[in-house]
């Protein structure tokens, strides 16, 4: 009898730590609008969680938009960062027939994409923040749409370095910037790479510092990472993690440095009660999936999209952009504006090609990473 | 290298170590008064979130600290009761309750701050309060050693505090007598009258009370937000660091410190161009190299016991 006892209290709290743990994975938020009989449906699946990564939502507010706008049923699948059901979910959505899009991005999908197109070639994919191999044939029914964060990046290291050499207050003598990604990989060492890059083309003797701090939600291992680029001298850092960029921001108010963020406007999220720290954040380099993602909708929508194509958002194509909000107008000058102008100018007439780590070669990013020192 | 020797003597340096090492601290004093229970915990994670989450919530509904700091004691106790129901009345696996309750701190915090604000990743809109730097009249005008000494968070400062009390509970008081012999001995303990589960229940609940303001070092004093899973392992460098240190709470305390001084000293690595891949393997090496250390010693020490045993007989 005691045995059955424990067991049962043993079951019921294993099953209290899944529903916590796994309840969000299905359905966690559906909208249905006007559903209307052959209407489209469209599955956004993500291999996170919305809440977790400000860009993963701002697509899933895009695919909501575009789904009333165009009288589409809507519905948002996360895996919580289980690579267990990267492959299977994907299938699961091609088996069930249900969906005409499916939309999916960052480069962890574009295995289980591949492995669902060689058994359903006839479903639709919108990949987004990767490309896809066209050359292979197999992704005839897939479009795959990519921000170019080297490009964004290239304006922050811009920004940053005409603010370090700036002598405007709060940034010190010292010609060092900083940079601090979450992990090694090919989409942030992208980041990294078009930021040296920036930062050399307004003045080459400028060093970066950059580190890795292992996680996208240890606040406090950032916050040490910016505390020890700020200690040699740095004055500004460029985040680019999720929400442990808090961190990063946290050190700078600290120091009465500055830092910029990624992928949603921070300045604006922190300043609702945390009004000192939104004025160390200068602006966030962010992707204009929002647009570019409805866009893409909307031409489906339409019946124009164009199937089997590979489309990079860069400067050109207002695919990045630096947010633009008083915070950022308090500090950064009319000076520093006209030359970020002329810089983006530069990028956008393809005068300036800023490097990427994407296709890359071993030497060849090793030869980007070099650079980062002081000439 | 010139510079990274300087780095490394530098009081930027050494304030990095005492930030790193202070959720370790604390954590591991609740480590070593389960160890001295003999209970294996491995919920100190869960703990640590829960008192961060809980924290947060309550320095934001009452807009008062202390109050705050009320809920997120609490809010960790609860994982350590339902860690002493499970294990002590229940007669669970300590094992698996443990991994039970890491996970349900790590869904269970995500799920409460989407309950509360909406959001999954951080507690970014919730208007919460943090513990104050505090610095030490007459000592913080002493140069080099007052910038190290002074101006760290409170808890910091309760954290060393906390090594001291821990060990005048273990070693002069009749309750740490009590927690000590039912760990080693828990069949002597029963022969004269010690309710066994009545004194593991006070230690892990004592340690449940340390590790939550472990937790809420890292969202109310280190950082000012929650952010989902942000304790990234150190529940269970604590453990370690209370397994290097034999259990005793001094020897602990400066594991703890040796392991802060890896994680700053793998961060100052990566910023003099260290590969990130082998700068973060640092503090793990450490350990490694801790507990080749460690053991050796006590063979050692065995060889030696078991000769002298042999040189009686």
């Amino acid at each position: 009898m005691r045995t059955w006892k424990k067991m049962i209290c043993l079951l019921l709290a294993l099953l209290m730590v899944m529903a916590a743990a796994c309840g969000t994975s299905e359905s966690a938020s559906e909208s249905v609008s006007d559903a209307g009989e052959g209407n489209k449906k469209i599955c956004y699946l993500t291999s996170s969680a919305l809440g977790d990564d400000p860009l993963v939502d701002s697509i899933w507010e895009a695919v909501e938009s575009a789904g009333k706008d165009f009288g589409m049923t809507t519905k948002c699948v996360e895996l919580n960062n289980d690579t267990s059901l990267y492959a299977s979910s994907v299938m699961d959505l091609c088996e069930s027939g249900e969906w005409d899009l499916i939309i999916t991005g960052f480069y962890q999908m574009v295995d289980p994409v591949t492995e669902a197109v060689e058994e359903y070639p006839d479903q639709k994919f919108l990949v987004f923040d990767t490309e896809l191999d066209y050359s292979t044939g197999k992704f005839d029914n897939c479009v795959s749409v990519e921000g170019l964060q080297n490009e964004g990046s290239f304006l922050a290291g811009v920004l940053a370095a005409c603010l370090t050499t700036s002598g405007i207050e709060g940034f010190n003598e010292d010609k060092v910037v900083s940079f601090i990604g979450a992990s090694p990989s090919v989409t942030l060492d992208d980041f990294l790479v078009g930021y040296i890059d920036g930062v050399k083309y307004v003045d080459p003797s400028i060093e970066v510092l950059y580190s890795y701090s292992g996680s996208f939600t240890d606040l406090a291992a950032s916050a040490e990472h910016a505390l020890a680029h700020f200690e040699q001298g740095a004055d500004i850092s460029y985040a680019v993690m999720g929400a442990a960029g808090l961190g990063v921001a946290d050190a700078a108010l600290q120091k009465g440095v500055y830092m910029i963020g990624v992928d949603t406007d921070l300045a604006a999220e922190v300043s609702g009660n945390n009004e000192a720290m939104a004025e160390h954040i200068v602006t966030s380099c962010c992707k204009n999936y929002q647009v570019i993602i409805y866009d893409q909708i909307k031409a489906y929508a339409e019946g124009t999209l164009e199937l089997g194509k590979h489309t990079r958002y860069g400067l050109a194509e207002n695919g990045m952009y630096l947010c633009d909000n008083k915070y950022y107008q308090a500090i950064v000058t009319d000076e520093i504006k006209a030359v970020l102008e002329e810089a983006a100018q530069k990028v956008i007439d393809g005068e300036i090609v800023v490097s990427t780590t994407i296709g890359a070669s071993d030497e060849e990013y090793a030869e980007m990473l070099r650079r980062a020192s002081a000439d | 290298m010139n510079e990274l020797v300087n780095y490394i003597f530098s009081v930027g340096f050494a304030n990095s170590i005492v930030r790193m090492s202070t959720p370790l601290i604390f954590v591991s004093m609740a480590a070593v008064l389960g160890a001295k229970a003999n209970i294996l915990c491995i919920a100190y994670e869960g703990m640590m979130l829960f008192a961060a989450l809980g924290g947060v919530i309550g320095s934001a509904v009452f807009q008062n600290l202390f109050a705050g700091m009320l809920c997120g004691v609490l809010a960790g106790s609860i994982i350590a009761g339902l860690f002493a129901y499970f294990v002590l009345v229940l007669k669970t696996k300590d094992m698996l309750v443990g991994l039970a309750l890491n996970t349900l701190g790590s869904g269970g915090t995500i799920f409460a701050l989407y309950m509360l604000s909406g959001q999954k990743g951080s507690s970014i809109s919730m208007n919460s309060l943090q513990f104050p730097s505090v610095a030490i009249p007459v000592i913080k005008d002493i140069p080099v050693l007052g910038d190290i000494l002074s101006g760290h968070n409170l808890l910091t400062y309760l954290a060393y505090l906390s090594v001291v009390l821990v060990y005048v509970l273990l070693y002069k008081t009749p309750l740490g007598l009590r927690i000590r012999s039912v760990g080693e001995n828990p069949d002597a303990a029963e022969s004269v009258g010690t309710d066994i589960v009545k004194v593991k229940v006070i230690a892990l609940m004592i340690g449940g009370i340390l590790a939550s303001f472990g937790g809420m070092f890292m969202s109310m004093g280190y950082t000012p937000y929650f952010t989902r899973d942000m304790m990234n392992g150190r529940g269970f460098n604590a453990i370690a660091a209370q397994n290097l240190g034999v259990g005793h709470p001094l020897l602990t305390m400066v594991c703890a410190m040796v392991f802060g001084m890896a994680d700053a000293f793998g961060i100052a690595l990566q910023t003099y161009r260290i590969p990130s891949q082998v700068a973060s393997m640092v503090p793990y090496i450490t350990t490694l190299l801790g507990l080749v250390i460690i053991g050796q010693a006590q063979k050692k020490k065995e060889k030696k016991r078991a000769l002298m045993l042999g040189a009686r007989e």
